[in-house]
């Protein structure tokens, strides 16, 4: 019988309870697009991960949305032991790269836009 | 023989910074020089600074400059030998009896695994303090990583130079913590990044500005949102934030901004963290009606 589902243990892919490390997220990524470009389900547990930053979810999570849709990661994606204090993280990643990949090209603002120059 | 003294005191403020990046400027002109740096008029040198002024004589013993650092005031020599920032310079190490230093380093970048467990020994085996809640602690680490991997992917360069120190005895009591690294400023990534001259206040203005970012599109990964956060936080902490970048320097406290001019570019970027350690607040900085992580 086939697999339907992997399980990634983020305490295992990044040695430890903190997930601080850009390329750590950028390798977690690129097993999750492994395996949702063959349909399976994908589970990241983050059980015994006591220390998230932005910059890992952007690599891990927010790099997704370059490939996949909302539909596609709310079927194939499914997140476990995120601790409550550390959801608001993942909202502002997801957020954010639903945003940037919208329209990369005209995401950042101007320089007379923040400067308030005309 | 080249003598350069270090006669003012040097904290972490626009006057300290302008000095540390005027020393850097006039150390660039030398090249294969003795240079002693006399700190016999010098009473006071903010620990955390160590990175900074670890990085300038970095770079200029790149040139074949032969540096040493003399007449420390006793108090000084200590705590520069118990965070080992002499011992980068010819000087001892001691061990630091009063846990209060986060010790001197320059990280290869390329070592991020071995940069985590060194900032994570440091960080979290210090003394508790009894006030700060440990929702409180755990921005802080948070945020000193933020700053560490902002460093990584926008410095485009070897190193990373950091040191930190705790106040305890201030009031409120305190912790410093300084990141810097000799690679592209951020008034260049910009720069290129628009294709516009700018000046460094601008050019800092701008990369602090919600949504914008630099990171390479080639990348393919979203960013921006770390010094955001931080600065969510620094306010909540009635903490600070420092940038120093080329000519630009910016100082958030309290709520408000300053922008200012230094007198001469510094080639590298400083983050200067200061957080408020008599911290009780239990916030998690969530959103209160949308707990649910929806993708």
């Amino acid at each position: 019988m086939k697999t339907e589902k992997i399980t990634l243990r983020i305490y295992d892919e990044v040695s430890g309870d903190a997930a601080i490390s850009v390329s750590d997220g950028e390798a977690i990524f690129h097993k999750i697009d492994a395996a949702l470009s063959n349909q399976l389900t994908v589970v990241l547990d983050f059980q015994n991960i006591n220390l998230i930053i932005t910059a890992f979810l952007n690599a891990c999570i927010g790099q997704l949305y370059s490939k996949y849709t909302s539909d596609n990661l709310n079927h194939y994606l499914q997140l476990e032991n995120v601790k409550e204090e550390d959801r608001h993280l993942f909202n502002m990643a997801i957020k954010r790269a639903k945003e940037y990949f919208l329209d990369p090209d005209s995401f950042n603002k101007s320089i007379d836009e923040v400067l308030g120059n005309d | 023989m080249k003598n350069f003294r270090v006669n003012t005191n040097i904290s972490s403020d626009f006057n300290g910074y302008n000095y540390l990046s005027t020393l850097n400027h006039q150390l660039r002109q030398l090249k294969s020089e003795q240079i002693q740096l006399d700190f016999s008029g010098n009473n006071w040198f903010e620990a955390n600074l160590c990175a900074v002024l670890g990085a300038i004589l970095y770079e200029a013993a790149q040139d074949f400059n032969d540096i040493s650092i003399i007449n420390l005031q006793p108090a000084q020599k200590n705590i520069f030998s118990r965070n080992h920032f002499l011992a980068s310079f010819g000087g001892n190490k001691i061990a630091d009896y009063n846990d209060t230093t986060i010790k001197y380093r320059r990280n290869r970048l390329s070592d991020d695994k071995l940069i985590k467990e060194f900032l994570m020994t440091e960080l979290i085996n210090k003394p508790d303090f009894p006030k700060l809640s440990i929702p409180a602690k755990k921005e802080i680490i948070r945020s000193i990583f933020e700053i560490y991997s902002n460093a990584m992917l926008h410095g485009d360069c070897k190193d990373v130079y950091s040191c930190g120190q705790f106040y305890p005895n201030k009031t409120p009591p305190r912790i410093d913590f300084s990141i810097v690294d000799m690679g592209k400023t951020i008034r260049r990534n910009v720069t290129e990044f628009l294709g516009t001259n700018m000046s460094g206040v601008e050019a800092i203005k701008w990369a602090l500005s919600d949504n914008n970012t630099t990171k390479p599109r080639d990348k393919n990964i979203p960013g921006g949102l770390g010094f955001n956060l931080i600065q969510k936080f620094v306010k909540m902490n009635k903490g600070k934030i420092q940038i120093v970048s080329s000519d630009g320097y910016w100082h958030f406290a309290l709520g408000k901004e300053e922008y200012l001019t230094l007198d001469y570019p510094f080639p590298g970027t400083i983050v200067n963290l200061e957080f408020n350690l008599d911290d009780s607040s239990f916030y998690y900085l969530k959103e209160e009606n949308n707990p649910k992580i929806i993708f």
